[in-house]
C-alpha cells in the first residue's frame, strides 16, 4: 500500500507542508485519533503522515494480538491498549476522552485504513472554526445529504468512508457520552484512495461494528 | 391419564421441586423462585386436569410469552453488561497510556 504523492505525503517534510492553513495554534489544539485493530502491517504509513505534520496522534489498540501498540508508538504516536476488542466506536470514544485530558480544542477521528491522506483535515476542521458546525463528517457523497437525523445514522455506514470525522471539544464530549445524535453537522467531500483491502472489507467492518458492535 | 400426561406432570413436578429447593438455597431471587415455581405447578395441574379447560393450550401461550421476555431481559442484562466492560476496559486504558518512543 502506497500513498499518492498528492494526497498522501509520506516524507515528513512534505506532511508538515500539506497543512499550511492551519496556524500554529490550532495545530497544537487539534488531536487525531484512530482505532486500531490488527494493524501492524499498516499503521505506520498512517501514523508517520499525520506526526509528521506535527499532529497530536492517539492510537487506540483494540485489543490487538500483534504488534500494533508497538508500531504505532515508533512512529510518534500515544497508545492506549484496550485489553479486550470493544469495537470501532468503543475505541474511538476511548482515544477522544484521552484527547480531552489533553486539553484538545478539535479532535478528528482517522482512517487507518489509508483511503485519506491528512489533506483532508483542513477541510474537515474549516467549519468547525467558522463555528458552522459542531461535528464534520468526511464523505463520499455528499450530494446525497440526508436531513432526517434517523435515517441519516442508519444510511451512516453506506454513505461515508470509514470514520473521518472531526469535532469540537463540546462535540467530543458529547460523543464520549453517547450523546451526539442531536449535534449540528455538515459533510465535506473527501476524495478516497481505494485499496483492495479497504474497499469491501473495511466497509463491511464499519456495518458491524456500528450495528452489533 | 394419557401417556402425555404421565411424561409430562412429572417433569414439571420435578422442575417444581428443582425451582422452590434452589429458591430456599438462594440461587434465584425469592420473588422469582416463588414465580417460577407457581409457574410450573400451574403447569402440572392444568395437564393433569384438562378438563379444567383448554388449561394446556393457555399454558402453552403463557411459556411463549414468558420465553420472549425472558429473552428481551436477557438481552437488557446483556447489553448493561458490554457497557460495563467497555467501562473497566476504558478506565485502564486512560488509566495507562503509552507515551511514544523514539526511534532515534
Amino acid at each position: 500500500m502506497r500513498f499518492t504523492s498528492s494526497n498522501a505525503p509520506n516524507d515528513r517534510r512534505h506532511a508538515a507542508a500539506a497543512l499550511p492553513l492551519l496556524s500554529p495554534s490550532v495545530r497544537s489544539g487539534v488531536f487525531i485519533v484512530i482505532a486500531a485493530f490488527n494493524e501492524e502491517e499498516r499503521i505506520a504509513e498512517t501514523v508517520d503522515s499525520l506526526t509528521g505534520a506535527s499532529l497530536h496522534v492517539i492510537v487506540v489498540d483494540d485489543g490487538s494480538s500483534d504488534e500494533t501498540a508497538s508500531a504505532a508508538r515508533e512512529c510518534g504516536a500515544t497508545v492506549l491498549r484496550h485489553v479486550v476488542h470493544r469495537g470501532e466506536r468503543a475505541a474511538l470514544q476511548s482515544g477522544v476522552a484521552h484527547a480531552l485530558m489533553r486539553g484538545a480544542s478539535y479532535v478528528i477521528t482517522f482512517d487507518i485504513s489509508g483511503q485519506h491522506g491528512i489533506d483532508v483535515i483542513p477541510a474537515l476542521l474549516q467549519p468547525l472554526i467558522e463555528g458552522r458546525a459542531e461535528v464534520v463528517l468526511g464523505t463520499r457523497s455528499p450530494t446525497m445529504e440526508v436531513r432526517n437525523p434517523l435515517l441519516r445514522r442508519v444510511l451512516s455506514p453506506f454513505r461515508r468512508f470509514g470514520c473521518l470525522r472531526a469535532f469540537t471539544r463540546d462535540a467530543a464530549e458529547q460523543f464520549c457520552a453517547n450523546d451526539d445524535a442531536r449535534l449540528s453537522s455538515v459533510e465535506v467531500p473527501v476524495r478516497g484512495h481505494h485499496h483492495n483491502h479497504a474497499r469491501f472489507g473495511g466497509a463491511i467492518d464499519s456495518v458491524l461494528d456500528r450495528w452489533f458492535g | 391419564m394419557i401417556a402425555f400426561q404421565w411424561i409430562t406432570v412429572p417433569i414439571l413436578l420435578l422442575l417444581f421441586v428443582g425451582t422452590a429447593a434452589a429458591t430456599a438455597r438462594h440461587r434465584f431471587t425469592i420473588r422469582s423462585g416463588v414465580a417460577w415455581s407457581l409457574f410450573w405447578l400451574a403447569a402440572a395441574v392444568a395437564i393433569a386436569w384438562p378438563d379444567l379447560g383448554r388449561s394446556a393450550d393457555l399454558i402453552l401461550y403463557l411459556v411463549v410469552v414468558c420465553m420472549a421476555i425472558g429473552f428481551f431481559v436477557m438481552f437488557l442484562r446483556l447489553r448493561k453488561l458490554e457497557e460495563n466492560l467497555t467501562k473497566v476496559v476504558r478506565e485502564i486504558a486512560l488509566d495507562r497510556p503509552l507515551e511514544p518512543r523514539s526511534r532515534e
